[in-house]
Formats: structure tokens, C-alpha cells, sequence
């Protein structure tokens, strides 16, 4: 089962803007992906940026997320980062803008239940986390953005991208947070009590509701997957 | 460049990518006539065309403009050739190349637009404070000193647990301030009594009181923190840690189940890289004007010492869910009852099976790695005891955070690199130069004017900018004195011992003695021998000279554990771009 939620920030609200946070799922066959996208607010096309980059990750880790796996972890970054950059520069010279205005961070899981494996990767400062239990495991880091967030569209950023394996047995559940959702959820360096209670007891309308009263400035936004069938909603 | 809205991370790159836009090379008349010559001889020969596009770069770096437009028709090629050649030497005699003075005026007064940016350790401090204070305490109004006083006594129990006195005496100051009686003793009533002016005591009080178990213990702390006041023989250190639990702070070693790493309340990042290194500013802060002998003049920059047992104990408790004044008792009852109980005793398990002593590195995977800080507390302080040596039966006033504090992996990397420089054939009393760009020996004499005309009137600004320059050149070199050799021979023989000196930074002979600074001192000479007479090196730009300068000097860095090179950092900064003048001029 899936869940997904997203909300515009009051940064962007106050400006008429338009939420920068793209979320998606799929399925084909045995295989399940979950993706986030970021926009780069300071982009012009960054929401398309990150539909794009969204829809390709997905589409990749679907078609080819079998393959992709018998690869190493910065082999997986730097095939599905060509990929990305492949449609995004589609869509800029189609509209004569530069690339770099269709910038936005990507995670993606892929839950490839023949080989019974996850396969996380996380380019920008999303997070994604497993639950397994009462507790909750953080998958892949969000990037330290102290100077500038690693982007699709950034020089060398298959370095900075993050791929992960597991085995699927080990986790009940994986979400993606968007930036301006677990900022909200983690009391500095520890996920909130509270918080931990809602995502192992799968209570995702909890979570909303929570996000929702933090009024965030940025956009907040979480997909989850439900992997066991020990989540109980 | 306006500054005054821009955090200290975007004003540190914003300086360093300032420096390399303005550097793009170094080129003066001389390299213009070498590169003209180069092209005469070039003339009709196959490397005729790399050679012009070296003898456009000069110009491109110095902003002339040397487009050879004339229209006029020529028999062949090759009279159109002869023409333009004669265009760039005729541009090469009458164009304005920048002259050596002029450079280093150039150099000097670069740096001095922004020295000013590099944080004091002050200002990091408010940063840390900043954003790790309860907002709900009302204090933001307060000064820094007093932020940090009333944060020990409201969340760390004024530091009783951990030795400090001083909590009494803010009791009465509040007291005498106008706080109610019936008030004492709920705290933050207490507290909205306690001003600045509780500091006052320090100004009179002597050795004993201001002791950390005196009467101001807990004062002279917070007014140590506050301005960077770094004090000798390890005493600042344990505060840190005592500051950390304090304010809630976090310490990510791996990953731990609901754990990320926060960049905000990092104490590796926070308190060790940017608050605690040997940052040349606080030089000018008045704090250290003319009081440099009471302070710690070269933190080693060594972080976090993974070998010590009470820094372990320190890092275990911040790990903690525990109110800080529970995590200041509790960590300093573990270290009180290793000590006893350890005292004469060696660790049994400190070796590993081929009898080789584990080394810093191996300290800080175990951390990494085997959990010990998620081990329960009984069996965390027997691990302490079998791995870590807790003997402080040797170290000066059986201090434990003085214990294991040589490091032997950054003696070996750093007498490596003096072993390359004499290798060299370079003689150690040769590398004594200091800072290339500018001679600070003549600061107040000859060079005086010239440094007025980059201050532009403001005297306060240059007088920092020469105190910075000449504690940097005195750290680095030696700095020789002006004197009139027409006079007093004696003076002769004074400015010979001078010359002839090693710089302190380049004597270092134990492994308790190293430093950051002294690595990176050490580097700079050996880099700058070893691309002395490297043409290639000499057409770089500044930032490719820093991009290569990082990545030379950090394989030492990495090596000895310490910090990388870093943009954000003052004195690496000032090396490289000394090095670069040092290559280039």
C-alpha cells in the first residue's frame, strides 16, 4: 500500500507560488517504486524539473530496476543520473531555457519483491527511512546543505548521490521526506517520539495532521511504502 | 561587498571565490617581454601558435585588450603574420602591465577588503548559541557571557556536579539586584535579576576565585567561552564538553537507529572544527591584545582525541536522553570513579594480537563501528577500563583529559614533510620567509605608506590587518627586524641571527608538540620548493593554485586527522595565497 501527502509552504503560498515538491509511484509487475522530486525554488522550470526527473527515476527503476541492481552502487547513480539529465536537457532546448532552471533533488525506492530487495537512492537533501519493529532506520542521509543542495543538475553529482541495498525482509515500511517535512520530525539530531509511534504503527493521516500543524515555510511532503504485511493501518 | 545579511558560510566562500575571481593570474612586464621574446623565436616554427596563445593569456589575465583589427590588405599571409607580431610587441612596450610593487600592493590590499569576514571565535560562538537556545528563555537581548552563565545555571545545576563554583555568589547578586526572597529559588525569576555587570567581580578577584572551584569559577567560564579565551594545559577542553551537554548539543557517529546527522548541533563541527582550532583572528580581538602568554596560542587542532577515556566519557553521556544536568553529574562521577579505580593500573586490552598499541584511528572506528556508546553504562566503564589507559598517575595534576593526548600519527606525517624539505636541499634556517607578498618587518617603516594608501583613512581597520599579517608571519617565518647596517655593527650580527633563525613552527620534537598549523606550516615550505622553478605552475590561476595546494596538503592532513584545507579557514587561506605569491612573483 502507498500513501502520499503533500503541501505548499508558506514561503511559496505567500508568493502565489506553486508547490516544488513532485511526488509519484508505480508498479509493473513485482516491482513497487516510490519517488520524490524537489524543486530548486530559485529555478524557473524547477516543478517541471522535478516532474520529470520524478518520472524518469521511476520509469528507470521499473523497467530496469532488475538490471540496474546487478550494479555498484555509483554505477546505479551515474546510469540513472544520465538518464535524468537526458530529459531534462529534452525539455530545455525545447524551451530554449538553460538546463540548469529544471534543477531539483530525486529519491527513489524500488521494491523488487522476485529478489525480495529495496533499492534506495537519494540525490539532494530528501530523506529516506524504514521502519522495522517499533523502530525507525534512516536509509539514506539528506545532504548536508550548509553549502547549496547537491541537484540533478550539478557538476559531478553522481558522487554525492546516495544508493543503498537491503534485503526487503528487514523493514515493514519506507518513506521519503521531502526537506521541509523531516526538519519537522527529528528534535536535532533524534526522530521525535511521537512521530516514530505514527510511522511504526503505519498512522499516516497522524502524520499529515502533524505536518500540517507545524505550518511549515517550506513545502512538506512524504510517499510511503508498505513492505511487510506487519504494518497495521 | 556588503556582508552585513550574509551568514558566516556565505561570507567564508564568498571571500575565498573573491580572491581566485581577482587572481586569475599574476603577471607583470617581465613575464609580458619573456612571453613576447618566446614568440619571436617562435616565428614561422610549429609552436608558434601555442606560444601565442600563452602571450594572449598574459594579457587576457592582466585585462588588456589585443585584438589585431587592422584592415589594411597584405601581399601574403605571412606579411599579415609579420604585422601582428609587430602589434604585440609594440602592445607589450606601451600597454600597462602590473609592476612588483604594484602586485603586492594589489595582494595586500585583496586581503585587506576582507580579512574582516573571518569569523573571531566570538562570533561562532553566538552562532552556536544562537541556535540552540530555548527561545522561551527570553535572554537574546542579553550579552553572550551572560546567555552562556545563565544557560549553565538554569539547565547544567551551575556546574556544581562538575567542580565549579559560582552559584552562590549569582544567588546574591540576584538578590541584591532586587530578587524577592520568596523568589530565590524559582530559577528563571532568579535569573531575570542576573545582568552583565555580575561579570564586574572578575575584574578584581585574584587567582584562587577565579579558579573553576572558586567563587567566580562558573563567571570566568562563561566569559572564556564567550570571547574564545583559550587557556593552556587542557583546561578548555572538558569546558566544551560541559558547554555541549549544556546546550543539547549532538554528536553522530554512524548510523543509529532515528539518528541523523545535524549540522547545527554538531559538536565535532561546531565546538572542535570551527570554535576550538588555532584561528588567527582572535589575535586582533581585544582579549588577546598584549595577553598572548596566558592564553592557548596554538590549539592543536586535533578534534575530538578518540584515545582519551573522559573525552569518551563526555561523548557517551551527549549521546544520552537525559536532562544536561543529569548528563553533567553522571559523566562526572564515571570519570571520578575511573580514576580512583584505575590509578597505577594499565588497560589490559590496549594492544592488539600482535602486541601493537591501537592507534587514534582505531579508537575512533571501534566508536564507529562496535556501538560502544549505545553499550549500557556498567559495561561501557569496564570497556573504558580494559581498552583506554586511565592512569593519570603521570600527567600534570592527574588531569584526565591530559592523558593519551600525543599524536603520534600527526608527528609522523609532520617530520615526514620536514625529512622531504631537507631532502630537498633546502636548509630548515632557509625556510623562514614568512608571508611572500608582503615584507611585515617594514609595516611600520618603509612599507607605512604604501599601507595607508590600501587603508583608504581607516587607521583602526589597518592597524588589525598588521597585527593579523605579522602574528600570521611570526607563526610561519621569522620576522627580521629593519636595521641600518651603515651603523652599529652589532646590528649586523642581530639581523644575520634573525635570518638565520627556524621558525618555532618548524622545531617541533615530540608528538605532545604538533600541530595543524605546524603541518600546514611545514607544507608550505616543502610546496613551495617543490614548485619554485615549475613553469607550468606559474601560468595557474589562483584558484587552480588552491585547488591544487588543498589537494597536496590535505593527503598530510587526512593523514595526521586532522581538519582538510578549507576556504572557510583564515590561516589556510593566507598560506595559499602566499604560496601562490611565493611562485609566481
Amino acid at each position: 500500500m502507498i500513501d502520499k501527502f503533500s503541501h505548499i509552504g508558506k514561503w511559496h503560498a505567500s508568493a502565489e507560488g506553486e508547490n516544488q515538491d513532485y511526488i509519484c509511484s508505480g508498479k509493473q509487475g513485482r516491482n513497487t517504486v516510490i519517488t520524490l522530486a524537489d524543486g530548486v525554488s530559485t529555478c524557473k522550470e524547477s516543478k517541471t524539473g522535478a516532474k520529470i526527473s520524478g518520472d524518469t527515476i521511476t520509469r528507470l527503476f521499473l523497467n530496469k530496476g532488475e538490471l540496474l541492481q546487478e550494479y555498484e552502487a555509483k554505477d546505479i547513480a551515474e546510469m540513472t543520473l544520465v538518464e535524468i539529465l537526458y530529459e531534462l536537457e529534452q525539455a530545455a532546448d525545447k524551451e530554449a531555457e538553460d538546463i540548469e532552471e529544471y534543477s531539483s533533488t530525486v529519491a527513489s525506492v524500488l521494491h523488487d519483491q522476485k529478489n525480495k530487495r529495496l533499492m534506495c537512492m537519494s540525490l539532494g537533501d530528501s530523506l529516506i527511512m524504514g521502519t522495522s519493529g517499533d523502530d525507525c532506520y534512516v536509509l539514506t542521509m539528506p545532504y548536508d546543505s550548509r553549502n547549496g543542495c547537491c541537484v540533478t543538475t550539478t557538476e559531478n553529482a553522481t558522487t554525492h548521490t546516495e544508493v543503498k541495498m537491503f534485503d526487503d525482509s528487514e523493514m515493514d515500511s519506507v518513506i521519503i521526506m521531502s526537506d521541509g517535512a523531516w526538519k519537522h520530525v527529528f528534535d536535532r539530531n533524534s526522530l521525535k517520539q511521537e512521530v516514530r509511534r505514527m510511522l511504526t504503527a503505519g498512522d499516516y493521516e497522524g502524520l499529515k495532521d502533524y505536518l500540517k500543524d507545524q505550518d511549515g515555510s517550506d513545502d512538506y511532503s512524504f510517499i510511503t511504502m508498505d513492505i511487510s504485511k506487519k504494518i497495521r493501518r | 561587498m556588503d556582508t552585513s545579511r550574509m551568514t558566516i558560510t556565505t561570507r567564508l566562500e564568498s571571500s575565498l571565490h573573491g580572491l581566485q575571481a581577482e587572481f586569475k593570474g599574476i603577471y607583470d612586464t617581465n613575464d609580458a617581454m619573456r612571453a613576447a621574446e618566446a614568440l619571436v623565436l617562435s616565428f614561422d616554427k610549429s609552436d608558434y601558435p601555442t606560444k601565442l596563445a600563452a602571450f594572449f593569456e598574459i594579457l587576457d589575465k592582466c585585462g588588456i585588450p589585443h585584438e589585431f583589427n587592422e584592415n589594411k590588405k597584405y601581399k601574403s599571409n605571412h606579411e599579415r603574420k609579420e604585422a601582428e607580431l609587430n602589434y604585440y610587441l609594440n602592445l607589450v612596450k606601451t600597454a600597462e602591465f602590473p609592476s612588483f610593487p604594484e602586485i603586492e600592493f594589489q595582494m595586500l590590499d585583496a586581503l585587506f577588503q576582507r580579512f574582516e569576514i573571518y569569523p573571531a571565535p566570538e562570533e561562532y560562538m553566538q552562532r552556536i548559541v544562537n541556535r540552540l537556545s530555548n527561545q522561551d528563555d527570553g535572554w537574546e537581548n542579553d550579552t553572550l557571557r551572560l546567555r552562556i552563565l545563565k544557560q549553565f545555571v538554569k539547565y547544567g545545576n551551575s556546574l556544581k556536579d562538575a567542580g565549579y563554583g559560582g552559584g552562590p555568589y549569582i544567588n546574591r547578586y540576584a538578590r541584591n539586584n532586587g530578587c524577592p526572597d520568596k523568589d530565590k529559588k524559582n530559577i528563571d525569576i532568579m535569573l531575570s535579576f542576573v545582568d552583565d555587570d555580575v561579570f564586574k567581580a572578575l575584574e578584581t578577584a585574584d587567582g584562587d576565585q577565579r579558579r573553576a572551584n572558586g567563587t567566580y569559577g562558573l563567571l570566568k567560564l562563561a566569559d572564556d567561552l564567550a570571547l574564545g579565551k583559550f587557556r593552556t594545559q587542557g583546561a578548555t577542553k572538558p569546558t566544551l564538553y560541559l558547554f555541549a551537554m549544556v546546550y543539547g548539543m549532538t554528536y553522530y557517529y554512524g548510523e543509529k537507529k532515528g539518528i541523523i546527522f545535524d549540522p547545527k548541533s554538531d559538536i565535532d563541527i561546531n565546538l572542535f572544527r570551527d570554535y576550538y582550532t588555532n584561528n588567527f583572528i582572535r589575535f586582533i580581538t581585544t582579549s588577546y591584545i598584549g595577553r598572548l602568554n596566558e592564553y592557548e596560542t596554538d590549539p592543536s587542532g586535533q578534534g575530538i582525541n578518540y584515545k582519551n577515556y573522559a573525552e569518551m566519557v563526555y561523548l557517551y553521556f551527549i549521546t544520552k536522553d537525559m536532562p544536561p544536568a543529569d548528563k553533567i553529574r553522571c559523566s562526572a562521577k564515571m570519570i571520578e570513579r575511573i580514576k580512583k579505580k584505575m590509578l597505577g593500573k594499565a588497560p589490559t586490552k590496549n594492544k592488539d594480537k600482535n602486541g601493537t598499541p591501537f592507534a587514534s584511528r582505531d579508537y575512533k572506528e571501534q566508536v564507529y563501528s562496535e556501538d560502544i556508546l549505545g553499550l549500557d553504562e556498567d559495561k561501557f566503564e569496564a570497556f573504558l577500563c580494559d581498552y583506554y589507559n586511565c592512569d593519570v598517575s603521570k600527567v600534570l595534576n592527574n588531569r584526565p583529559i591530559l592523558l593519551e593526548s600525543s599524536q603520534n600519527s600527526a608527528f609522523s606525517v609532520y617530520k615526514e614533510i620536514i625529512e622531504k624539505i631537507i631532502k630537498r636541499g633546502a636548509k630548515l634556517r632557509d625556510c623562514n620567509y614568512g608571508l611572500w607578498f608582503t615584507d611585515t618587518s617594514g609595516f611600520y617603516t618603509k612599507s607605512r605608506e604604501k599601507l595607508k594608501a590600501v587603508a583608504k583613512g581607516d587607521l583602526v581597520k589597518l592597524n588589525s590587518f598588521m597585527l593579523l599579517l605579522r602574528g600570521v608571519n611570526n607563526y610561519l617565518g621569522v620576522e627580521t627586524k629593519e636595521v641600518d647596517l651603515s651603523d652599529d655593527p652589532r646590528n649586523a650580527r642581530d639581523k644575520n641571527e634573525i635570518s638565520n633563525a627556524i621558525p618555532r613552527s618548524l622545531c617541533i620534537d615530540s608528538p605532545e608538540g604538533v600541530t595543524r598549523a605546524s603541518i600546514i606550516t611545514a607544507f608550505y615550505y616543502l610546496y613551495n620548493k617543490e614548485h619554485e622553478s615549475d613553469d607550468l605552475y606559474r601560468t595557474l590561476s589562483f584558484e587552480e593554485h588552491f585547488n591544487n595546494y588543498k589537494t597536496e596538503a590535505d593527503k598530510y592532513l587526512d593523514r595526521a586527522h586532522y581538519n582538510l584545507f578549507s576556504g572557510r579557514d583564515l590561516f589556510d587561506v593566507l598560506t595559499a595565497f602566499s604560496s601562490f605569491a611565493y611562485i609566481y612573483l
